[in-house]
């Protein structure tokens, strides 16, 4: 049986992270000096090459060492033994390696002619992995978060910090980027081509301001640029949202299936605000009876991370319909994959953000990105913990954007919960041999749908979109919404 | 000089070769005169060493053939019926890698090739491959690579054969040449006014075995008869295989 | 004697180079062999693949509109008109009812397996089946609580060990196969002409009537027809080279790539083969009585290698034929493409039979040179 489609996860603490997960979808030729020896990838039965370099903590401290540990899976037919592309990973704090199997997919033409690496950025995976304790499901369930407040993750991260006992300061996109070149170097390409997704595209564009000798060119993908707040999230997981009811409204099956399902929605989320339900749910693996106390920030993160991937979106109606009428077991489904805390290195995540996002926001900002739930709880949630975790921020350079000539193309989906196609033309300002593409029905990560895969591969090589037919991009890759609990099919035909 | 003593040779069921005896000297053209299935080409094959005898044996400057078939051929130089040339190559190449066969070097192979295919006016056609030679031609690339390396004995299976009248001269001087620098020149030939010009010594070969020999005159004064011809009908005592 | 041989040497050389249409012939093998083999696989491939866009027949589609539009996403779609593959993808009358009860809800696929065209397109039709299931079947357990991942009771992870390259091992096969040949064929040509072809334009008898040994001879032109096999397996490969170049291996997943190393240990690994084959190759047109009497026994002799670089090809019976010659240097220059350590007892080994083989065919035609029956072909 196949893998079955991994949801967008939750969870309390879950549900305040500002994004975002990059790729949570879905022979070596040149002269390498780095040691390799093969190793394989989950999920992908091909043979890869793995091996690490010992980099620098930091330019202060250079006596300090820190292995970066990379893989490459080799070029189906080797046509560029100079070239090879680069896959960075999103989050942030996802491993680029144990997502190998993703990458391949998406970049399934482009290594028909060239190598992949894929490079654990310093923090997660195997590089010195920056995790915190996670509690487990009937943990989660059962915690009633509003009773709680601001102590609850204060308490967490103070604890997750004295475990870590590290300077977050070491762990920012700006520091990462030179261990990506690094590995570059010691593997012996001299020109790579960038796949950012995600908070991937982040780390590629700080890599194409500091080594733009080594690019050929890029292809960022859901963008979540250093000029750009991840705290203007909220916006677009509201419009992502709102897309989806209105799909449900124009049509006549789902309507009348679900009728009123934007006001359903709102009323759900009125009530679980005033009074979380308390109902008793059975375990999704074990079926023992556990308590679950459904608050409005399990709900509505249970229904965002829905909204990653057209085939969670599908169930949407049906769950939050049964919701309103007490049946909880279509969340508590979506609910499951948070146990193992949605792949993401918690502790370079917070050095991400609190470094990069958190010190930059002002007044008039945390106004703004507060008009909405998510935002609103994000910004009150940082606020709370990155005091504490106590990150440098990051020089007011890096907010600058990014300028460079670089062949680049910049993809978006329409129905992005994360990315929206905004932030891209933020990433663009200066990028003056860009081209902005917007898949109109895709979510997050364009690349994992319709045929921007093969475009991705076409670009590589010419470095243009040039006469590719983009009007593939245009399909509606949305699905039907489950009508009942077996699947889309109702009794009446069209 | 070539010997040839009490040669026997049976080839299949025919006795080829049957007790044959006879001299070729220096100095001289020797001529082997005989209908066609005589066992001319025989024995001169088994002088080449290329046939070996049942009994009896072929000596060059007095080295057995047989025993020391090395040192012997090089005493040797070799016209045979046919050319055998290679028609890829040019009569100057030919001749030089003959030269060479024959034990001299490079360099010296080179220089006598030079003056061999000037002596045989060849020059015109030393570097034309061979395809497409006339007999004449033909005859005297062949003859070129027999006396490049200079040899004492001169062997000429049939040289006259397929040979229009300017060729024949040409051959014929150059026989004479040879004889007067003291060669042994042994041929054989089915062609009575050939052997009658050109030869101080007859030996006439009927089935294998040598008939009668001497100076063309003293055949005739043998047999009694005027011409040669004659004496040879007479001697073999058939006219068949014979050439006027 | 070593002079001889190589004034021999010389003039078989230069009297086979101007042989155009043995040269001819061992070009067109060359060059042809390689080229003909990728267009081969080119074609080959192009019909194996399924195509990226599928068309095929989907009847009562509109029974299963999400399965249908599922099956687009992955570019399987209805089709009509002459791209349309003969498969046929027919949805039950009952289909939304059973998929609306839970019930299994049946799809037909009518289609001719025996159809090697059409076979990895029924593959990928019905792994797209296969998909779509899990995927229904994932978010129905997800709507009633449970976590699909326990559908999932085994998680299979699989570690090929091939390399790209490793993969291709049937191609590989061909061609090195076609490689092997060249040592056997190209120089077929010369080596008649040599042998059997010198004794009936009589220059046999004049040379065997110099001062020289049969050996030198035979030495000469097994050398010079070794050399020219040589020549025929470095342009072979390097033909080769860009030819496959040219062939969509990443259609099929692998590649193959030929390159420096591999042509140099070609030669090295060749160079017995090819001492073989011409001592071979003389000694049957010399036992031959005439030039066409000795084609046809060539013909019938090559064979037996030919069979055995076959049976490597075809992977038959690889535990005794990876210690036979030609087979296991054939093996032997497959791994070194793979990339993979070189069998190297067998490889010795064989080397050692092959240069074997060689010393007693060379023996044997020297021998034969000395026979009056060989020489005047009685």
């Amino acid at each position: 049986m196949k893998k079955p489609f991994k949801f967008k996860k939750s969870l309390v603490k879950l549900a305040l992270l500002p994004l975002i997960l990059g790729a949570a979808l879905p022979s070596h030729a040149a002269t390498s000096i780095a040691e390799l020896s093969a190793c394989y990838a989950k999920g992908l039965s091909d043979r890869a090459q793995c091996g690490k370099i010992s980099q620098p903590l930091s330019e202060s401290k250079t006596e300090q060492k820190i292995d970066i540990h990379f893989m490459v899976i080799p070029a189906i037919k080797q046509l560029y033994p100079q070239e090879a592309i680069i896959a960075f990973a999103g989050g942030p704090g996802q491993s680029a390696t144990e997502i190998a199997a993703n990458f391949e997919r998406i970049l399934k033409y482009a290594r028909e002619s060239r190598d992949i690496i894929l490079v654990d950025q310093r923090g997660t995976g195997k590089s010195n992995l920056l995790q915190c304790d996670m509690d487990d499901l009937e943990q989660q369930f059962a915690l009633n978060d509003t009773l709680l407040g601001l102590d609850f993750y204060k308490e967490d991260a103070l604890k997750c910090k004295e475990n870590l006992n590290t300077d977050l300061s070491d762990y920012t996109t700006v520091a990462a980027a030179k261990d990506f070149d690094a590995v570059r170097v010691a593997l012996g390409y001299s020109k790579l081509h960038l796949y950012g997704g995600s908070y991937g595209t982040r780390i590629a564009l700080e890599y194409m301001r500091q080594f733009p000798d080594s690019v050929a060119s890029a292809v960022l993908d859901g963008l979540a640029p250093n000029n750009q707040s991840l705290m203007a999230i909220g916006g677009a997981i509201e419009d992502s949202l709102n897309a989806l009811f209105a799909q449900c409204e124009a049509d006549k099956k789902c309507a009348n299936n679900y009728p009123n399902l934007k006001q359903q929605w709102q009323r759900l989320l009125k009530q679980v605000e005033q009074t979380p339900i308390e109902v008793s749910v059975l375990h999704p693996r074990t079926s023992k009876p556990l308590a679950m106390t459904m608050t409005k920030m399990k709900l509505f993160s249970a229904i965002r991370m829905a909204l990653y991937s057209h085939t969670s979106r599908a169930l949407v109606p049906l769950a939050i319909s049964e919701a309103t009428k007490g049946n909880l077991a279509p969340l508590v489904g979506m609910m499951a994959p948070s146990e193992d805390g949605l792949g993401l290195a918690m502790g370079m995540h917070q050095a991400i953000v609190c470094g990069e996002d958190w010190p930059r926001l002002t007044a008039a900002d945390k106004v703004k990105y507060s008009e909405n739930y998510m935002g609103k709880m994000m910004i009150t949630g940082l606020d709370a913990t990155c005091p504490i975790w106590n990150v440098s921020p990051v020089p007011s350079s890096y907010y600058e954007p990014v300028a460079s000539d670089i062949p680049t193309l910049l993809l978006s989906g329409g129905l992005d919960p994360a990315t929206p196609a905004q932030w891209a033309e933020v990433a663009m300002e200066k990028l003056s041999n860009a081209t902005h593409l917007v898949a109109p029905t895709a979510t997050h990560i364009v690349a994992g749908q319709s045929c921007a895969n093969k475009l991705i591969a076409k670009f590589y090589d010419e470095k243009t979109v040039g006469d590719f037919d983009t009007s593939c991009l245009e399909e509606d890759t949305r699905k039907q919404f489950f009508m009942n609990i077996n699947g889309p099919a109702t009794a009446d035909k069209e | 000089m070539i010997q040839v003593d009490n040669l026997h040779k049976k080839i299949g069921e025919v006795n080829a070769l049957d007790g044959l005896s006879f001299t070729a000297r220096d100095g001289q053209i020797t001529g082997l005169l005989g209908p066609n299935g005589a066992g001319k080409t025989t024995c001169l094959r088994t002088v080449f060493g290329l046939l070996q005898a049942d009994q009896g044996m072929a000596s060059i400057d007095s080295i057995d053939v047989a025993k020391e078939p090395t040192r012997a051929k090089q005493q040797l130089g070799l016209f045979p019926d046919p050319c055998g040339l290679y028609e890829r190559m040019t009569p100057r190449e030919y001749t030089q890698f003959y030269a060479e066969l024959s034990g001299m070097d490079a360099k010296s192979a080179a220089t006598a090739t030079q003056e061999v295919l000037e002596k045989l006016q060849m020059l015109d056609i030393a570097d034309r491959r061979c395809k497409g030679f006339s007999q004449g031609q033909r005859m005297k690339t062949a003859l070129a690579q027999a006396i490049v390396h200079k040899p004492t004995n001169i062997v000429l299976d049939e040289p006259t054969r397929g040979l229009d009248v300017m060729s024949t001269r040409v051959l014929r001087d150059l026989l004479m040449m040879l004889k007067a620098q003291g060669h042994c020149v042994l041929f054989s030939s089915h062609v009575m006014q050939e052997v009658a010009a050109l030869c101080d010594h007859v030996v006439v070969m009927a089935k294998g075995k040598v008939v009668a020999e001497g100076s063309p005159e003293a055949l005739c004064e043998q047999t009694g008869k005027a011409s040669l011809e004659e004496a040879f009908i007479t001697l073999i005592g058939t006219d068949e295989g014979i050439a006027a | 004697m070593m002079k001889l041989i190589s004034v021999l040497f010389k003039k078989e050389v230069l009297d086979a180079s101007r042989d155009k249409r043995s040269v001819m012939a061992g070009l067109y093998y060359c060059i042809g062999a390689p080229i003909l083999m990728c267009v081969l696989f080119t074609v080959m491939f192009k019909q194996m693949a399924s195509p990226e866009a599928l068309k095929i027949t989907i009847n009562n589609a509109e029974n299963a509109p999400n399965l249908v539009q599922f099956l687009a996403s992955k570019e399987i779609e209805h089709g009509e008109g002459e791209e349309v593959k003969a498969i046929t993808l027919e949805v039950s009358e009952d289909y939304q009812e059973n998929m609306m009860q839970g019930k299994s809800a049946t799809v037909f696929i009518i289609a001719d397996k025996s159809e090697q065209k059409l076979r990895s397109s029924i593959n990928r039709l019905e792994r797209n089946l296969m998909l779509y299931n899990s995927e229904v079947a994932s978010l129905r357990l997800v709507a009633r609580g449970i976590d699909p991942t326990i559908a999932r009771a085994i998680d299979v992870q699989t570690h090929d060990q091939a390399t790209p390259t490793s993969k291709g091992g049937f191609v590989l096969g061909i061609a090195t196969l076609s490689i092997i040949i060249s040592l056997f064929y190209a120089a077929m040509g010369m080596a008649i002409d040599s042998s059997a072809g010198e004794r009936e334009r009589n220059s046999l008898q004049l040379l065997l009537s110099h001062p020289i040994s049969t050996m030198h001879i035979v030495l000469a032109k097994v050398g010079a027809i070794a050399g020219f096999s040589i020549i025929a397996l470095v342009l072979t490969t390097i033909v080769s080279k860009f030819a496959y170049n040219m062939v969509p291996w990443e259609m099929m997943g692998f590649t193959v790539v030929i390159g420096p190393k591999f042509i140099i240990s070609a030669i090295i690994i060749g160079l017995p083969i090819a001492l073989m084959s011409a001592s071979l190759l003389i000694f049957i047109s010399f036992l031959a009585k005439s030039f066409k009497e000795a084609q046809s026994y060539v013909a019938m002799a090559l064979f037996i290698p030919v069979m055995m670089s076959m049976a490597t090809t075809y992977d038959i019976a690889t535990d005794i034929m990876q210690w036979m010659p030609i087979a296991a240097q054939q093996n032997a220059m497959i791994e070194i493409i793979k990339g993979n350590a070189i069998p190297v007892p067998q490889l010795l080994l064989s080397s050692a039979v092959t240069l074997g083989l060689f010393a007693i065919f060379t023996y044997l035609s020297s021998r034969m040179l000395k026979s009056e029956k060989v020489v005047f072909g009685l």
